[in-house]
């Protein structure tokens, strides 16, 4: 059967892709240090440590922010793949007969993923939750940064997270869910390498390319020029 | 209270005050202190001493809930009267159930007269929770609950200070599962002006320096979100802290009585609550100034943030546990348990999805 390249992944899919796993990744380490200092500097050998996984760490918070807010704007102008509706396909009829599918396929009770060239309808999913946790993060994040200062802008955009839990239980809940991102992170490698594997459709490097494969048939619905 | 303010209602301050052996210029000196703590700008010292030295006292009615009287003990540190203590007694306390010698019917009287004479002119001053289930009956003085009283005295009263963490947000009373449905004054009352001075005790210089902003200016001072005085909890205990060049460096104390500890390092790691309250306890300290817990090698346990019992223990722990998971389950436990779980049930699909790749090629 002929196969096909298409491009499925836009230049600014990929650089926000790409931004957002190095902030997370930043955040991740830096964020764990600030929880529990596991390095200490008893003999005052690199005597700002905290103070650099603190700034670090808040310009990570930055950039996975812009990160966020360009692929949100992607979302209304980009391809079909990139779309917003793309990671909600639970509020269509159509979406949940794509997840059941997706779901046999993964139990191994069906042959065949249901055709698809962007993401799966499970991974779709999985992507929108992931925007919201690390909307999540961005926003109680900005908020317990905010509280060195009362009076600064980041406090009076954010204060009102205060209004809904107190800063302990907001920190609890920044943390927590960076176990969650965790786990997702485990949940992505997996799908990704897994889907390279058993669908041979160029999963693994498409991040990079923006190339995907398939043959005519999972292309059946789907203009060449990825519109 | 007349009979109780007898000793001072004819004399000035001043003259108050030389007789307990307060000089002109300690009394100087106090009120720039004051005047430092509530933030205002030099030679605004004079302004609140004129505010406090003019005679117009306001009456007070303190009111006693479910609490310790750990505030009104904070207050009255019997060790030697500060000037702060004598100005607070000179600015006529006409109902305070501890102090005053009434009691009984004469006290309930008492109350009501000041409630009469000066309606709308008094500070209601509030220590302790308000419990509100079972039609309040969990705390009743003189055959009265405490919701009632408080409705009463608050709502008819110029300004509520709400002193100590139990009238300020219900306190321990108030941790789950808050068997008696404690509230705060501005839980139980929200529309009326309600300033929150919570603390575990309250800190006796916010209280007056609450007071002297209302002689000073007539008004109450700037509060937060959580109608806190800003003067007072406007910067976090982390961000002032003696400690916090340790915390910068990555300098912690590990155990207790390690050599961090006996140096002095940051708290951090034996669960100090100091970057998430709100206090000027750095600054102002205790017991006349002598010192504070972060001082005094304790962490900071956070007692003057809203759900102090319940997101601030375990005290010596980083943060809250997980509700719902039993005592001793950490956020930590949880994630690395949540990460494993997916790691092992990718791993066995992986298991079964490379055979089955393999087979088919086969």
């Amino acid at each position: 059967m002929r196969r096909l390249a298409i491009k499925v992944w836009e230049f600014p899919v990929r650089l926000f892709h790409w931004t957002n796993f190095l902030a997370i990744v930043v955040l991740s380490l830096t964020g764990a240090y600030i929880h529990w200092p596991f390095l200490s500097t008893p003999n005052s050998a690199f005597p700002f440590l905290m103070g650099w996984a603190r700034a670090i760490h808040f310009v990570a918070g930055w950039v996975l922010m812009v990160g966020l807010v360009g692929r949100l704007y992607w979302a209304f102008v980009g391809n079909r793949y990139a779309r917003l509706s793309t990671f909600f396909p639970y509020l269509t009829r159509k979406g949940w007969k794509q997840i059941w599918g997706v779901l046999r396929y993964y139990a191994f009770l069906a042959r065949r993923m249901p055709s698809h060239l962007g993401h799966n309808a499970i991974a779709s999913t999985a992507y929108g939750f992931l925007f919201l946790l690390l909307g999540f993060q961005v926003v109680t994040g900005f908020a317990l940064l905010g509280q060195a200062d009362l009076a600064s802008t980041v406090y009076r955009v954010t204060g009102w997270v205060f209004d809904i839990a107190t800063s302990q239980w907001v920190r609890l809940g920044h943390y927590f869910a960076m176990w969650v991102i965790f786990a997702f992170f485990i949940t992505h490698i997996y799908a990704m390498w897994m889907s390279d594997l058993a669908e041979r459709d160029g999963t693994a490097g498409s991040m990079f390319s923006g190339y995907k494969y398939g043959d005519l048939e999972s292309f059946a619905d789907t203009d060449p020029r990825g519109r | 209270m007349a009979e109780n303010r007898d000793p001072i209602a004819n004399t000035s301050l001043e003259q108050y005050l030389e007789s307990r052996g307060v000089s002109r210029r300690d009394f100087m000196k106090y009120c720039t202190g004051l005047a430092a703590t509530l933030a205002l700008p030099l030679g605004a010292a004079e302004k609140v001493a004129a505010a406090i030295a003019d005679d117009k006292r306001p009456a007070v009615i303190w009111l006693h809930f479910q609490e310790c009287t750990g505030d009104s003990e904070a207050l009255l540190r019997a060790s030697r009267p500060t000037v702060a203590e004598l100005i607070l007694d000179y600015l006529s306390v006409d109902y305070h159930e501890t102090i005053m010698a009434a009691a009984g019917h004469q006290a309930e009287q008492a109350r009501a007269k000041t409630l009469e004479e000066y309606k709308g002119k008094y500070i209601a001053v509030v220590e302790g929770g308000i419990p509100t289930k079972d039609g309040g009956l969990y705390c009743c003085i003189g055959g009265r609950s405490a919701v009632d009283i408080a409705t009463e005295v608050c709502g008819n009263a110029m300004a509520t200070i709400a002193v100590g963490t139990c009238s300020a947000y219900g306190g321990i009373q108030a941790a789950y599962p808050n068997p008696t449905g404690a509230v705060s004054v501005s839980e139980l009352l929200p529309s009326i002006p309600v300033v929150n001075l919570p603390g575990c005790p309250v800190n006796t210089a916010n209280l007056t320096g609450t007071v002297a902003h209302l002689l000073t200016f007539g008004n109450l001072p700037q509060l937060d979100r959580y109608k806190r005085p800003l003067f007072a909890y406007g910067k976090r205990i982390h961000d002032n802290c003696e400690r916090r060049a340790h915390f910068d460096a990555g300098q912690f104390v590990e155990t207790w009585g390690d050599h961090g500890h006996r140096q002095g390092w940051c708290l951090y790691k034996m669960g100090c609550k100091g970057p998430a309250t709100f206090h000027n306890c750095p600054q102002v300290r205790w017991n006349d100034g002598i010192n504070w817990p972060v001082g005094a090698g304790h962490p900071c346990v956070g007692c003057s943030e809203p759900g102090f019992w319940d997101s601030m223990s375990p005290f010596y722990g980083r943060l809250p546990n997980v509700p719902g998971f039993g005592a001793e389950t950490t956020a930590t436990k949880i994630g690395v348990g949540l990460t494993v779980a997916t790691a092992a049930a990718f791993a066995a699909h992986g298991v079964v999805k490379t055979t089955q790749l393999r087979m088919k090629k086969d």
